[in-house]
């Protein structure tokens, strides 16, 4: 009797068992697919979001908050280049103003910013559950918590079902796998990518100039508005959750056409009344010689110059305002040094994107992390000496390179050898990329580049983030001149 | 709340634990209080009525036992009166519209006023299948054939047990209510029996997500403006709302059947492998059986049945194809659908000597391959033209969409890509291929091997089932047309 109850309970314990592991392998399964289906939204939601959680625990002392006006108005790097201050952009493009106190409850979790710079131009818009893109950009790449339940559970009054959708990722973005591509599979890699750190630190700078210049003039037409109460109540409850983590609160708004003199009284009206400081960029333009021909991309952001403009702006006011620590110099490792150096990495590979003779192109490829293909074709011509000169650097056959052929440079190493036009192709892999080196052409991801039919085709690829950086093609007879993929 | 919400799928696991963990006795009250929240969901309203219902049913069965017991010449009028108060019910709620509508066309026809009456009853879900639960259970008592239960709480659980209370299967009380009596002596624990029904529940949504709800895409987009596509779309559409039908349907059933299966019960068989129909008798074997069932010993038996003669007969088959034409909706699209399905069967009733005599002339090889394909082919195209009257608004829609079918040829759309423009994408196209070669696998399987898929998974080896479970659920989340893209598709026979 005993034994056949034994028997039994063993027979249990082992289905429970089995139903577990079933579960387990399920739970991988749906997460991996939710990995691969899930859109990367880069600068808009995944990096900075992603990016602040890969951040240490209680490294952030200035946290700023909002939508896209947010994190192309404040940039960490130069508060920290400048200033010293530790701070991040956690914010999504497009940002309903209720997504912004649940953002500020998950900061908490993790960080104790000694100040919240919370950016208002949200604080206008009622939540529009239906904007779907306005609640992934942030919410997607946000991990799952009983915290985000509960915000997201308050956000989605009788929908509760399309609420659950951005609990549960796969359910936005299930449809995707009809247009996934190898990148989706290969996942985000590179040294500076956004789930180790987003090196960033959340600002979306670009250096990008608007072709028209915004028209702010009809800023200063008064018009009715008044805070909707929903946002009232969620800007409430931000002030307090801020003063439970004894954490001060800032306001701020950059400009943008659209956005008029009433809503920043009524801005400023809402800062009066919690005793809050409240900064206008609007009324500060002048001040700061904010240009609107130079320093914005569009209607709506700043670019690298507006940006730089308004961020000095806020780290002098934070260190006049705020005992806050000046980061800079300390002994041990310090993500925002980490920060500045992929900043440099990246302007490295702008800078030479933009430079069109082959002299000052050659003197600003970056090696450092990066992979530079040189591709001979043709007539080399008056360029002869320099293509000698150029095989010698690197250790090749300076006869041979003349008759044509590729190679590849990796920490101003060769990596391949001379690949001339008799001898094998040499192959390339890195990440999700490929590259294959003939002796007159270089393909790379399955395209062909030999921009040139006479003179040196060069491609750089960035090893740190693992993408393309620029191809150019110099012809001999005039190397004045760099020719681009159209 | 509907299979298919999100509410459902959080609700159902509670349900389940709470039912294998409460005490065997408890079982009919807790799954009677069970399913009749889950139906006062739909509206509160809608449990009124099938209790009220179940309480005239359940009475007069007692009541007309009675009445045999002591003098069975009694029995019929009661049994009439008792009937016709279930079903005052369903013409209520189902066909008062369609009557006032009708005698308001039929007095203008004849130039007199029919008073303007506004009429706004919403017909509770599952109606017809709970009433036709009913009919034929008084029947069965009144013919002394089942015995009249005593115990309302286990009646009311029969009517309204809720993985079939919203579309069937019409059980029988002789085989549903002697698992009620005896549900509180099962041992729930079996593993391999709950992992079963879940299994039949997966297929069942597999169905109707990944199948079903793409080509009511598709359906939608072709019935809904039919005027503006030529023969083939026509074509395609309908043979797509012939598999949408049987896909939507099968897969309610399925989720229903694993859902009782899983808390220990047997619902009745509704589909088998009906696309394997060889001819409209044959597919009314294998489609909606429980319904096709009850047609045949509740109307067509008692009309005479084929014993009485030939001309009889097809009487009695145009009626019950009638009757189960209205049983499906109240319009006349339904009753012109059911008068083509009788008409179908009566010609095949006549010419059925007349082909035979052919085939022996010619000496066809009627078990070949071929010939067996050719009579499937034929039994498709007949079926889907009659399921054009089922999906369009009305009758004169459907006779224009047929007309529209013929005389506008346009062979080029199967080449230039425009068969991808109807709602689905190439890529969910051959997702869709894919799928609906696993139907038709595990409807072959059904019909050479006479087993569900569940039972024939679970004779498989424990790597392969695994597989396919893991496979399955992963490819209902991800194929699935749910979620907040998605208008959700309602089960088509809800409706009925």
């Amino acid at each position: 009797m005993d034994s056949e109850k034994t028997k039994r309970l063993k027979k249990s314990i082992a289905g429970i068992l089995r139903l577990f592991l079933f579960l387990g392998i399920l739970a991988l399964l749906y997460q991996k697919a939710e990995q691969i289906l899930k859109l990367d939204m880069g600068h808009r939601g995944t990096d900075n979001v992603k990016g602040f959680y890969a951040e240490k625990e209680n490294s952030v002392e200035v946290l700023f908050i909002g939508a896209s006006t947010m994190f192309c108005t404040a940039d960490p790097l130069v508060l920290y280049e400048e200033y010293g201050i530790a701070s991040y952009d956690f914010g999504s493009s497009a940002q309903p103003f209720e997504l912004s106190y649940l953002f500020m409850q998950e900061a908490f979790k993790t960080q104790r910013p000694r100040v919240i710079a919370l950016e208002m131009l949200s604080v206008g818009n009622e939540l529009d559950t239906q904007k779907a893109d306005n609640l992934n950009y942030g919410l997607t790449d946000m991990p799952f918590s009983l915290g985000k339940a509960a915000g997201v559970y308050d956000m989605f009054g009788s929908d509760k079902g399309t609420g659950l959708s951005y609990l549960l990722p796969m359910l936005q973005y299930k449809d995707r796998w009809q247009e996934l591509t190898r990148e989706d599979f290969a996942g985000s890699g590179g040294e500076w990518s956004a789930p180790v750190r987003n090196y960033a630190k959340g600002a979306y700078t670009p250096d990008l100039v608007a072709q028209s210049a915004p028209d702010f003039s009809s800023y200063y037409e008064e018009a009715e508005f008044a805070i909707p109460q929903r946002n009232r109540e969620v800007f409430a409850r931000m002030v307090s959750l801020c003063k439970e983590n004894g954490t001060q609160l800032l306001l701020f708004k950059s400009p943008n056409v659209g956005w008029n003199i009433s809503q920043t009284r009524a801005v400023q009206a809402l800062a009066d009344e919690y005793g809050l400081p409240f900064i206008d960029f609007f009324s500060l333009m002048e001040e700061l010689e904010i240009d609107p021909a130079t320093d914005f991309r569009d209607n709506t952001h700043f670019n690298r110059y507006g940006s730089e403009k308004a961020s000095r702006y806020l780290g002098e006011y934070l260190k006049a305002h705020y005992e806050l620590t000046d980061y800079r110099g300390f002994d041990s490792e310090n993500s925002w040094d980490l920060a500045l150096e992929g900043r440099e990495h990246d302007r490295a590979g702008e800078r030479v994107a933009k430079t069109e003779g082959l002299p000052d192109y050659m003197a600003r490829i970056p090696y450092d992390r990066h992979t530079v293909v040189f591709s001979v074709t043709g007539d080399t011509g008056p360029m002869a000496d320099f293509l000698q000169e150029l095989a010698a650097a690197f250790g090749l056959d300076q006869e041979k390179i003349l008759a044509g052929g590729s190679f590849a440079v990796r920490d101003r190493t060769c990596i391949s050898g001379l690949i001339g036009t008799d001898d094998r192709p040499w192959r390339w892999e890195q990440g999700a990329d490929t590259m294959l080196l003939t002796g007159y052409s270089i393909t790379y991801n399955r395209e062909m580049y030999q921009l040139v039919d006479d003179g040196l085709t060069i491609l750089i690829y960035d090893d740190a983030w693992e993408e393309l950086v620029d191809v150019a093609g110099f012809d001999a007879y005039d190397p004045a001149h760099a020719r681009r993929p159209q | 709340m509907v299979f298919t919400s999100w509410q459902f799928f959080l609700i159902l696991p509670c349900v389940l634990l709470l039912y294998f963990i409460i005490p065997g006795s408890w079982r009919v009250c807790y799954l009677l209080a069970v399913s009749c929240l889950f139906y006062a969901c739909f509206h509160p309203v809608y449990l009124m009525v099938i209790l009220a219902v179940a309480g005239i049913s359940w009475y007069g069965a007692l009541a007309l036992e009675k009445r045999r017991m002591q003098q069975r010449a009694a029995v019929s009028r009661p049994f009439r009166f008792y009937v016709t108060l279930c079903l005052l019910f369903l013409v209520l709620f189902k066909y008062t519209r369609f009557l006032l509508d009708n005698l308001k066309q039929l007095s203008g026809l004849f130039g007199g006023s029919f008073p303007a009456l506004s009429f706004s009853l919403v017909m509770p879900v599952g109606i017809s299948y709970y009433i036709f639960q009913a009919v034929s259970y008084l029947t069965d008592v009144s013919r002394g054939t089942s015995k009249a239960e005593r115990n309302f709480l286990q009646y009311a659980l029969y009517l309204s047990f809720f993985p079939k209370v919203i579309s069937g299967p019409i059980e029988r009380a002789d085989a549903f209510l002697p698992q009620i009596r005896n549900c509180h002596t099962w041992n729930l624990w079996d593993g391999a029996r709950v992992r079963d029904g879940l299994v039949l529940m997966m297929w069942g949504y597999f169905e109707k997500l990944v199948i079903a709800d793409r080509l009511a895409i598709l359906t939608g987009e072709v019935f809904g403006d039919y005027a503006g596509y030529g023969s083939v779309e026509l074509f395609v559409a309908a043979a797509a709302f012939y598999i949408q039908l049987y896909t939507d349907f099968d897969g309610y059933t399925n989720i229903a059947r694993g859902l009782a299966k899983a808390m220990g019960f047997t619902l009745a068989e509704n589909f088998r492998a009906p696309f394997l129909s060889e001819s409209i008798r044959d597919y009314w074997g294998r489609w909606h059986i429980s319904l096709s069932m009850w047609l045949r010993d509740y109307i067509y038996i008692p009309l005479g049945g084929n014993r009485a003669g030939t001309l009889r007969k097809y009487r009695n088959l145009l009626l019950t194809f009638l009757v189960s034409g209205l049983w499906h909706g109240a319009a006349w699209n339904y009753v012109l659908w059911g008068l083509v399905h009788g008409l179908y069967e009566v010609a095949e009733d006549i010419f059925r000597p007349w082909v035979k005599r052919l085939h022996d002339h010619f000496h066809t090889k009627t078990e070949s391959f071929s010939y067996r394909l050719f009579r499937r082919a034929k039994c498709w195209l007949l079926v889907c033209l009659a399921y054009i009257f089922f999906k369009v608004p009305t009758a004169a829609d459907g006779l224009r969409y047929l007309k529209r079918m013929v005389t506008k040829w346009n062979p080029w759309v199967l080449f230039d890509g425009s068969l991808y423009t109807l709602g689905i994408t190439e890529k969910y196209m051959h997702v869709l291929f894919l799928a609906l070669l696993l139907l038709f696998a595990v409807d072959r399987v059904k019909e050479k091997r006479h087993m569900e898929a569940d039972v024939w998974l679970a004779e498989q080896c424990v790597w392969f089932r695994w597989l396919v479970m893991l496979g399955g659920i992963m490819a209902v989340i991800v194929f699935g047309a749910y979620g907040p893209a998605y208008d959700a598709e309602n089960f088509i026979y809800f409706n009925f």
